[in-house]
């Protein structure tokens, strides 16, 4: 297997074969991402497609300074923002009020799989969707993810708590369709 | 209470290492983006070529324009000066006749005073003698007579009618006839006389000029363009426009007109061709053998016959060359836009370096100009620096893909390949004539590959021929040593191709 030494060095040159070599090697996992963002399995191949030829336009600039996965999913992320973003303005984020609260008790995931979980997340609503991603699974802080999309820090902080409320129904729902299958 | 940690952390782990395959699709898509990309760049790369050679052929014709403009122009003033030249020698002509007839006159005079006539003679010499006599005063008039004239002429010259026709020459022979009927009257002219009607012509030119240039050179504020242009409508009414004639571009007709988009049009040739330049031997060392600049070797004094006191043997690095290639070439079009064209060519460079080491051979000496030599020559000695001219000679095998970018009877193509280029010998000589020229071929490849680059602008003469200018750049691919020196010399050559169509 090629190291990611010399496929860096062979996508900068342009040879074909590295990049089909990095591709198969980061596109899986750059999928569950674009799947994350994304409403449907066709958007995030078309998300996906954008970001590999971004990556492979730029990665002249990669100075190798990170690891290659954590650059290439911080242009897979950024160009499903993009996408993203699009649909804000159409339907731009407000503050939701809590009007129910997180409710106390034991709450788990482990039990759904991979596909459960993902219908799960694009079932959000977009701006619910992107704020969820970005800070329960990309680590951003509300006040990065308010700089980020523009928007205030308040909205962030409600938009991902409406985000919760509504997963925690999904997951309950599903546990009671489920629960005694499982 | 459920712990926001604890619940982040959930998805995250659950997205860690998640993984799904994507549609094969997807990378085709990536390829595909990838592949029209570098088309992009490629067209772009084209395109900055042809606006390049657009350029470039727009320039050339620019300054072929202005050259012929010029010639043109020169031509007409030399014409226009050529006729005021002619008009100043009919003044000669007529100055000249008026004075051998004076001469004559004079002649005659002589000749009956000689044989001794009447009384009708003696008043005729009484009058030549009084006309000598009053030769300061007949000057005089004379000055006043060519004052007269040159007004005159002046009046006369801005007579010129709206047909163009000049009259000045008749106006001035009329006028210097009169001018001259008075210096007959009163005196006779001699040599003194025929160099102030010189000057006179001269001075009736010169004026004549300033005259023109005083309406050309008209210009000056805007406040004062109605006033100067009134000026100029009153100069153009007497003055002639007719001189400068409408002279057509004699080449415009026969250009050709474009060739039919015809696959019939495809061509196959065979030519000549030579080219000459200059290259850069390459890198910080010489293309040859010694390694630095100034070579500096550990020897025994003793070994040095000619040198009184020690010296380092100092060899120099070898300097910028220059070359001459010589050979055939063939080439067939492919398509309408591309050929492929080979050949073979003979290739002569020549560079120069100093030393002041050489080997005493016995019956005379070598030059050296390799470190390599001095560890296995029994005869170095060191001695006043001197040059050496090193020669070196490949047969090239070059094989280049060219673009028309023009296709008519002007070519112009962008070429670009590779050379093949074999080694054949070098041969090292030097300015002194106590040097014994040698060959060597030490140190350097037997094959070397080169990148050609260039262009070809052509011109059809009849049907099968064409000639051609072909500027290039030749960059070696791979280095030109054996010894391992990273030395890959450019060269810049100016060819001349004569190519015989074959169809």
């Amino acid at each position: 297997m090629t190291s990611e030494k010399a496929l860096i060095s062979g996508c900068k040159e342009g040879d074909r074969k590295y990049q089909r070599e990095l591709y198969n090697l980061y596109a899986p996992k750059m999928l569950v991402v674009c799947m994350r963002y994304s409403k449907s399995d066709q958007e995030a191949e078309d998300i996906l497609q954008e970001a590999f030829i971004k990556v492979f336009d730029h990665i002249k600039n990669f100075k190798e300074e990170s690891r290659l996965i954590y650059w290439i999913k911080r242009i897979v992320v950024n160009t499903a923002l993009n996408h993203g973003r699009r649909k804000l303005y159409m339907f731009p984020m407000v503050d939701v009020n809590e009007l129910d609260k997180p409710q106390e008790g034991n709450f788990s995931i482990a039990s759904l799989q991979l596909q459960e979980l993902l219908k799960m997340i694009q079932e959000l609503p977009s701006g619910c969707q992107i704020i969820f991603n970005l800070y329960a699974i990309e680590g951003y802080n509300h006040n990065e993810i308010a700089e980020k999309l523009e928007i205030s820090v308040g909205t962030s902080k409600s938009q991902y708590s409406r985000a919760r409320q509504l997963l925690r129904e999904m997951i309950e729902k599903e546990e009671m369709t489920y629960g005694n299958a499982r | 209470m459920e712990t926001p940690d604890k619940f982040e952390d959930q998805w995250r782990n659950a997205f860690e290492d998640a993984e799904m395959s994507p549609s094969p699709a997807v990378w085709d898509k990536v390829e595909l983006a990838l592949a029209n990309s570098a088309n992009g760049k490629f067209k772009r790369r084209i395109i900055f070529f042809k606006l390049m050679a657009a350029a470039s052929v727009a320039f050339a014709l620019s300054i072929g324009g202005i050259g012929i403009y010029r010639e043109f122009s020169l031509d007409n003033s030399a014409n226009r000066i050529s006729k005021q030249d002619n008009s100043t020698q009919n003044i000669y002509d007529l100055n000249t006749d008026e004075s051998e007839e004076i001469s004559q006159s004079k002649i005659e005079l002589e000749a009956k005073e000689k044989s001794g006539f009447s009384s009708d003679d003696n008043i005729t010499k009484e009058n030549v003698n009084d006309l000598v006599e009053n030769d300061n005063v007949a000057k005089a008039d004379d000055k006043l007579a060519q004052n007269e004239v040159k007004g005159h002429l002046f009046n006369q010259q801005e007579k010129k009618t709206n047909d163009g026709n000049i009259s000045t020459s008749r106006d001035m022979k009329t006028a210097l006839k009169a001018g001259e009927k008075n210096i007959t009257n009163n005196a006779v002219t001699d040599i003194q006389d025929q160099s102030a009607q010189k000057a006179l012509a001269e001075t009736l030119l010169v004026a004549e000029r300033e005259t023109m240039v005083a309406v050309s050179s008209e210009n000056g504020s805007a406040m004062d363009a109605p006033k100067k242009l009134e000026k100029l409508m009153l100069k153009s009414e007497s003055f002639s426009f007719a001189d400068p004639e409408i002279k057509m571009v004699p080449w415009y007709s026969a250009v050709a007109p474009k060739k039919a988009n015809n696959v019939s049009t495809k061509k196959l040739w065979a030519g000549l061709g030579m080219s000459g330049g200059s290259f850069d031997p390459g890198g910080s060392v010489s293309s040859t053998t010694p390694t630095a600049e100034v070579a500096t070797f550990s020897l025994n004094q003793d070994d040095f016959a000619l040198a009184g006191d020690f010296e380092s043997p100092v060899i120099g690095k070898e300097e910028k060359g220059r070359l001459l290639n010589i050979g055939i070439n063939v080439g067939a079009q492919l398509t309408r836009r591309w050929i492929i064209q080979s050949g073979v060519t003979l290739i002569d460079r020549t560079t120069t370096n100093t030393s002041n080491v050489a080997e005493n051979t016995g019956m005379s000496f070598r030059a050296v100009n390799s470190a390599s030599e001095l560890s296995n020559s029994p005869g170095i000695n060191i001695i006043d620096t001197y040059e050496i001219d090193n020669s070196y000679r490949f047969i090239s095998i070059p094989v280049q893909a060219g673009y028309l970018l023009i296709d008519r009877k002007f070519g112009l193509t962008l070429l670009g390949g590779v050379s093949n280029d074999l080694f054949i010998n070098k041969s090292v000589d030097s300015d002194n004539s106590g040097f014994q020229e040698f060959d060597s071929g030490e140190g350097i490849s037997r094959y070397n590959l080169s990148a050609l680059m260039g262009t070809e602008l052509g011109y059809q003469l009849g049907k099968h021929y064409i000639i051609a200018l072909t500027p290039q750049i030749r960059q070696a691919i791979n280095t030109t040593t054996i010894s391992g020196e990273d030395v890959r010399p450019t060269f810049f050559e100016v060819g001349f191709r004569f190519k015989y169509l074959l169809k």
